[in-house]
């Protein structure tokens, strides 16, 4: 498979691409990381944070016109996220030299590193776990994969969009219900 | 509420479910490939010493045995208290502890428990049985204990039952077989609760 393959079925979320990424480039991350000083855990763990976010910048579209391998871009961003690992572990380390770089890591990685939820959220994810699994397709297409109604007709074969319109509406109302929120 | 407020937020909740279930599957891969890595050491260590390796398996069975019968028998208990929320400004510290522990998020759920202020004995049973739960998730087992045995003590209506089987569970964890064994045949007595199962972690204890 070369790599515009890779990137298609990344974007698509297929776990077996997930997965063979993960594996042929774990080994070389965690030799690269070592020199960070942070323990095997940590190591493990920002390199499974780095996958997530590779997947999720192909489902975004931002791996079409790459300049540089997969695996280049994921330890760009591995980079990043080691460096702001032993940040926050009190690790001297110096600024992560953002300019020799050929993409901006900082700012593909602050969505992922930045984010606490807030309370309302935790109320949400709650309420959506709860959901059927019908409705959480959809959402899940709509609010993370960023398909729109028209897409998302298609992809689930519904007849109509106003059907999958409703539909929405609906899970979204349970999803109130869920959580007990009265609008 | 504003729709677009919501969207954003309801955005943010997915995606933040999404990582997560992201992050399960690749702790799954990775405990397949540090499996394999074990097993491979495991077949060159055979090589150099057979009859090393067999003792270290008949010791490591004994080991695990009563720790399998944990893993295999704990689930921490489903969350069934469901606090209402008027709306997303009034947000009550019970419904979030509640949801932080619906997410597996028990450090944070604990903490939230604590800061409860409990007006009764049975609502003081049921915050102390799910932060016992949590505990339990954190490998605390010496906290789960203590508070799993002050609900079988100080109030007899509610999560009785469910406490003594947990305390079982936590013995057998321990390794303290008597102990479990004692709780175990409490809950023979009574007949009810999960009684096959029961049944059977006596029977694999004897």
């Amino acid at each position: 498979m070369n790599e515009q393959q890779l990137i298609l079925r990344l974007k698509i979320s297929d776990k077996k691409t997930l997965e063979k990424i993960y594996i042929d480039n774990r080994d070389s991350f965690i030799n690269f990381a070592r020199k960070f000083n942070l323990s095997d855990n940590d190591i493990i763990d920002v390199y499974q944070d780095a996958i997530i976010v590779l997947q999720e910048k192909a489902i975004e579209g931002k791996l079409e016109n790459l300049n540089c391998t997969i695996s280049t871009y994921l330890f760009g961003i591995g980079k990043y996220m080691l460096f702001e690992k032993a940040r926050k572990n009190n690790k001297t380390v110096s600024n992560f030299p953002l300019e020799n770089e050929a993409y901006n890591y900082k700012k593909i990685t602050e969505d992922f590193i930045d984010e606490e939820p807030n309370e309302f959220q935790i109320l949400l994810q709650k309420g959506f776990a709860s959901l059927g699994k019908k409705c959480k397709e959809v959402l899940t297409l709509f609010y993370y994969r960023g398909f729109t109604i028209d897409e998302i007709t298609e992809k689930l074969n519904y007849n109509n969009k106003n059907v999958v319109k409703s539909h929405k509406s609906r899970c979204i109302k349970q999803l109130k219900e869920n959580i007990n929120i009265k609008s | 509420m504003e729709d677009l407020e919501f969207d954003k937020n309801l955005k943010k909740a997915i995606t933040a479910t999404e990582r997560k279930q992201q992050k399960m599957f690749l702790k799954s891969v990775e405990k397949s490939i540090e499996k394999s890595k074990k097993t491979n050491w495991l077949i060159a260590a055979s090589i150099a010493t057979i009859i090393g390796l067999s003792s270290y398996f008949i010791f490591s069975n004994q080991v695990v045995s009563n720790q399998e019968l944990y893993a295999k028998n704990f689930t921490p208990y489903e969350n069934v208290v469901v606090p209402i929320v008027r709306n997303n400004k009034e947000l009550t510290t019970k419904a979030l502890a509640f949801a932080y522990y619906e997410l597996g998020e028990y450090e944070k759920a604990i903490d939230l428990f604590n800061q409860l202020t409990i007006t009764n004995n049975t609502e003081k049973a049921t915050i102390n049985f799910y932060k016992a739960n949590a505990n339990l998730m954190l490998d605390n087992y010496t906290n789960a204990k203590d508070l799993f045995l002050q609900i079988v003590k100080n109030n007899k209506k509610v999560w009785q039952q469910e406490s003594i089987w947990y305390l079982a569970l936590i013995f057998i964890k321990l390794e303290d077989i008597d102990n479990a064994k004692l709780f175990l045949q409490k809950l023979q007595q009574l007949n009810s609760y999960k009684i096959n199962k029961v049944n059977d972690l006596l029977k694999s204890l004897d």
